[in-house]
């Protein structure tokens, strides 16, 4: 039960917004399907709301020079159904595996990512795509990874009264292919125990990334780094799944999936990934 | 027997209004004035309460009143007077209430409630049920053998309030003459109810020294009778009203929130008072089911003939055991399994933990024993070189054997081995399916019996009106919790009475001041026991009409015949109609008086349990059936996919084939939440229970439904059931997690001995050997 009434504004213009925002310890409102849980549970007692959903520049999907951006406030079933979306394969698959259509219709690609959790389904597809992100402040507004803005479980790198306008999403190589695998407990509705977005372009330019593995969702690097070395082996791939798995020390207190659970399937689903992208090319 | 209402799929006389959102909830009712209860619940899980200071919550904003243990009765309960409304002196469960705030809203409630000071002495505490039993845990209740019992409550002391024992010739002795012995030990974890309405209650203390109650309640008069008992009220002055009921699987039976609010409302007179649980608080304050840790011993001769079953069931009771205690009644009564067992010993134990109470969940006690008994079918299969139908057809009860209990099956009890025979052809009667790429395919099965436990006086009624445009108005003291039983006895009322289904209506919520009295509706006895009552209104309602018919034709009521809502006599015939506002002579002078037409049920020859040999007649009736499973393992992420489940059940005659499938498919489908994802994770620490949403307590989603569900049902007519009907509500839970178990042995040859049987658990049970 949220105990005690806050002040809410739901501001139309960015400006109005960036100023709203410099209230300290105010926060953010999209689609609620996070912050107001944790509300709830009276983890989060905001000195003022700022329901951002009426601010123009967070919203839409449209093309930019040399890919797509996507704004914040735009609504997680709408980047699964969005036309320009659809060569994200494992974009599109992850954000589709977020709640259900309710919720996906409620919850924000912005939230999604600023809620900074380790297992957000939306994020690895993301990084697979080298996305950017875009943020605002008072003092203008910059670009930088995605990667560099995940800090930590529940931290973003969003400095004191900055917000996140959208991400940009560099058009892909046209052969390039990608997946999204996601285990959890159900089949219904559930969250990640452990989740995996694989990329390639051909046989080539690997891209690994996973959720709930580490403290963010993060690529795989030294695993990718292997893979790209040089022609795809089964040898490489062993290499691969024993390099990621030197980094993965998963938390026991996990109600979603067990240590030992994460770390089986950090091989199993690089190799599933890789197989089905490459069509079975190892039986390593 | 043909019938022209009986058998036939009539739409759930409820299910537009459920549909479309219209029906009212007990927590959709508006009261004038109501007032807000909201629960101080203990954060420890076994505590001495030292002192309660709620002077600073008293002073809140909307506060109206705190109640704590020493304002109100206690100790309470039917069959062990073990708990308290509010606890008194120690909490026994993290989620135990401390105290209630009464304030204008939820919320002031809420805030209050955080505000009250409790200061604690902390004690050890004890979860497992093995573990509890040990001399040396910490003793839960200092007083239980001072408790007032029922007579049935053989208390042995430490922990161990129940000891329940079945007996039959010397197992141990023929044990060890088997050819072939298998054991193991088993468990069923803790598995909440997950109704999709929770617990609610309103109520009023008037200052006439009477009490209103609306109440999510399966047990509307179980609840008049304890309210009465605890707050020393009149029983005729208390009025339970059981709305629309938005699920119950056994979690609203007995009295749950009832007897907090009941206590909480007598402190202010005049005002309804309400308490509406969250998500949360039915995970913490309201009862769990299962929680059965068992070992059993089965020994078979050469040929597969089951010779003796030595068997151990330990129930992690929780804080208070008495609803758990009836429970282990139902795992006793079952414990044989479906099976001819000449050698019978058979020990079932509850014992206090410090965990929330166990409470009725379908399929009473009985799943729990069959997990053990089913798992250890198949494994003697394997040892005997048999496949697991040869061995269980060898061994099911057929009429004129004797069961656990020692009562000799009939006929009309029903058929398992026909039950067997289905699931056998149906399951393994075509090829297996081709595995997918990396997945494993598998079968298993499990027979399974089930009895409506009870007292052996339970009771039925049912009440039938006549309406001036010649419907009727039926009603009955048991509540339809969607399992569809009101419409099951509207086409029973129809079948008996000759007339269109649509011209008997219901009176769907049970009022205690004017349904006909019920015990209440759990055990899968209502079809049974209430179809039972309306045959007998049906039969009652036909003889005053033919009484009154007799007046206006001038001849006797033998004379006078039915027949699709009217009478007749010598060529007249008066509709049915007419006499709901009276017949007059052309003088205007009165020829009929009204009538009801009234039905009371009760079992006849039921006895209570004998609690040193078990040996009684103590089940009224039982069902037989036998689920089959045929599903799909992924070996890289441990998902697995059941292809498919079937269950063939003898229930006696159905009465509505759709709605009974979708009974027993339910049913099923419950029971693989329970095998594959469900289980309730207590925090070591403190002993709270750390999954308490939906988001951690992962019950089944539409996308987990199995690919193909089958439900067959062999209808040996019930000789005491309603045109030979009974109940089938819970009995798709009871065979169907060993069967999965069995199945996912066969595909992967895992031996999963506990819950849940999860993707993270096949895996790395695959990686490491034995399940952990």
């Amino acid at each position: 039960m949220i105990l005690n009434a806050c002040p809410y504004e739901k501001p139309t213009t960015l400006q109005r917004l960036l100023e709203l925002n410099q209230t300290p310890g105010a926060k953010l409102l999209a689609g609620g399907t996070d912050l107001v849980l944790v509300m709830k549970e009276n983890k989060a007692e905001p000195a003022l709301l700022i329901d951002i959903k009426n601010v123009p520049e967070l919203h839409g999907i449209y093309a930019i020079p040399g890919g797509i951006f996507i704004g914040a406030a735009e609504p997680i079933q709408e980047v699964v159904e969005h036309p320009l979306t659809q060569v994200y394969h494992a974009l599109v698959e992850g954000a589709g595996r977020i709640g259900c259509y309710e919720i996906r219709l409620r919850a924000t690609i912005g939230g999604n990512i600023c809620n900074g959790s380790p297992s957000a389904d939306s994020v690895p597809g993301l990084l697979l795509y080298d996305a950017d992100v875009v943020v605002a402040g008072r003092s203008g507004t910059r670009v930088s990874t995605l990667e560099s803005f995940l800090l930590g479980p529940g931290r973003v790198d969003l400095q004191e009264g900055e917000v996140l306008l959208g991400v940009n999403l560099k058009t892909p190589n046209p052969n390039a292919k990608s997946k999204y695998y996601r285990c959890s407990r159900v089949k219904g509705m559930d969250l990640s125990g452990i989740s995996a977005g694989i990329y390639c372009e051909g046989k080539s330019n690997f891209r690994i990334a996973f959720g709930a593995a580490w403290p963010t969702v993060a690529r795989a690097k030294a695993a990718e780094e292997i893979l790209n070395a040089g022609p795809y082996t089964p040898e490489r791939l062993q290499q691969a799944i024993a390099a990621t798995l030197e980094t993965v020390h998963p938390r026991r207190s996990s109600m979603r999936a067990s240590p030992e659970y994460k770390r089986a399937m950090v091989g199993e689903l690089i190799q599933m990934g890789i197989e089905e992208l490459t069509g079975g090319a190892c039986n390593g | 027997m043909a019938f022209h209402t009986v058998g036939s799929n009539k739409r759930k006389i409820d299910g537009a209004e459920k549909a479309t959102g219209a029906t009212v909830y007990t927590a959709d009712m508006r009261f004038p004035n109501l007032l807000h209860i909201k629960v101080l619940r203990s954060p420890h899980a076994h505590a001495r309460i030292l002192s309660i200071d709620a002077g600073a919550a008293l002073a809140m904003s909307g506060v109206v009143k705190i109640v704590t243990g020493a304002d109100v009765p206690g100790p309470f309960g039917v069959a062990i007077h073990d708990q308290h409304p509010i606890a008194r002196d120690k909490v026994r469960y993290v989620g135990e209430p401390v105290a209630a705030v009464v304030a204008r809203t939820e919320r002031e409630a809420e805030k209050a409630a955080r505000a009250i000071v409790v200061d604690y002495e902390i004690l050890p505490f004890v979860q497992d049920p093995l573990a509890a039993m040990d001399p040396s845990s910490p003793v839960i209740h200092e007083n239980m053998m001072d408790y007032k019992t029922l007579p049935f409550v053989r208390r042995v002391g430490h922990n161990t309030y129940q000891h329940f024992k079945v007996r039959k010739g010397n197992a141990e002795q023929v044990m060890q003459q088997a050819d072939c012995v298998v054991e193991g030990d088993y468990y069923f974890p803790p598995a909440v109810h997950v109704q999709m309405e929770p617990h609610c209650a309103v109520a009023k203390y008037g200052h006439d020294g009477s009490m209103i109650m609306y109440a999510t309640t399966q047990a509307p008069f179980v609840v008049q009778t304890t309210i009465s008992e605890l707050l020393e009220i009149p029983y005729g002055r208390i009025q339970v009203i059981a709305p629309f009921l938005g699920g119950g699987f056994g979690g609203k039976s007995d009295i749950t929130i009832e007897a907090l609010v009941a206590c909480v409302a007598k402190h202010v007179p005049g005002k309804f008072v309400r308490l509406l649980l969250s998500r949360e608080e039915m995970f913490s304050g309201a009862t769990h089911g299962r929680n059965i840790k068992a070992h059993y011993k089965l020994g078979f001769d050469r040929a597969g003939k089951l010779l003796a079953m030595i068997g151990q069931c330990v129930q992690a009771s929780g804080g208070n055991a008495d609803y758990a205690i009836n429970v282990l009644t139902g795992t006793a009564l079952s414990g044989s399994g479906p099976y001819i067992v000449p050698d019978l010993q058979l020990d079932v134990y509850g014992v206090y933990t410090n965990t929330q109470p166990i409470g009725a969940f379908r399929g009473y006690g009985h799943p729990e024993a069959h997990l053990s008994i089913e798992r250890l079918m198949d494994e003697a299969a394997r040892k005997l070189n048999m496949t697991p139908a040869e061995l269980r057809m060898k061994n099911l009860l057929q009429a004129g054997e004797a069961n656990g209990i020692g009562q000799v099956m009939h006929a009309s009890n029903g058929n398992v081995r026909e039950c067997a025979r289905i699931i056998t052809d149906k399951l393994w009667g075509q090829p297996l399916p081709k595995a997918k790429s990396h997945c494993l395919v598998g079968r298993g099965m499990a027979a399974y019996m089930k009895t409506p436990c009870m007292p052996s006086n339970a009771q039925s009624g049912a009440l039938i009106k006549l309406n001036a445009d010649g419907s009727l108005t039926l009603s009955v003291g048991a509540v339809d919790m969607g399992q569809g039983l009101h419409t099951a006895l509207s086409q029973i009322a129809a079948e008996a009475l000759d007339l269109p289904f649509e011209r008997v209506l219901f009176k769907t919520s049970v009022d205690t001041f004017s349904s006909p009295y019920d015990w209440q509706t759990v055990a899968s006895r209502s079809t049974w026991g209430s179809g039972n009552a309306v045959l007998l209104a049906a039969a009652d309602f036909k003889r005053n009409l033919k009484t009154e018919a007799a007046k206006v034709f001038a001849t006797t009521p033998d004379q006078v015949a039915y027949a699709k809502g009217a009478v007749s006599f010598n060529g007249q015939e008066i509709p049915l109609a007419d006499f709901a506002t009276g017949l007059r002579n052309l003088d205007g002078t009165a020829i009929t008086r009204p009538f009801f037409g009234q039905g009371n049920f009760v079992a006849q020859g039921v006895q209570n349990p004998d609690l040193d040999t078990g040996q009684t007649n103590a089940a009224a009736d039982w069902t037989f059936g036998c689920v089959g499973v045929e599903l799909e393992v992924d070996t890289r992420t441990g998902e697995t996919t059941v292809l498919r489940l079937m269950n063939a059940i003898d229930a006696g005659t159905i009465i509505n084939p759709v709605l009974a499938t979708e009974q027993v498919a339910g049913a099923m489908l419950m029971a693989l939440g329970s095998a594959t994802s469900e289980t309730i994770i207590f925090d070591e620490k403190t002993g709270r229970v750390r999954n308490d949403t939906l988001v951690d307590y992962k019950i089944p989603g539409i996308e987990d439904i199995a690919c193909q569900t089958e439900v067959f049902f062999v209808q040996t007519p019930e000789e005491s059931g309603p045109y030979g009907a009974k109940g089938i509500g819970e009995h798709g839970c009871v065979g169907t997690v060993p069967a999965f178990l069995n199945a996912l042995r066969d595909a992967t040859g895992l031996d999963f001995h506990d819950l849940p049987a999860s993707p993270d658990r096949i895996i790395t049970t695959l990686k490491g050997g034995e399940p952990k």
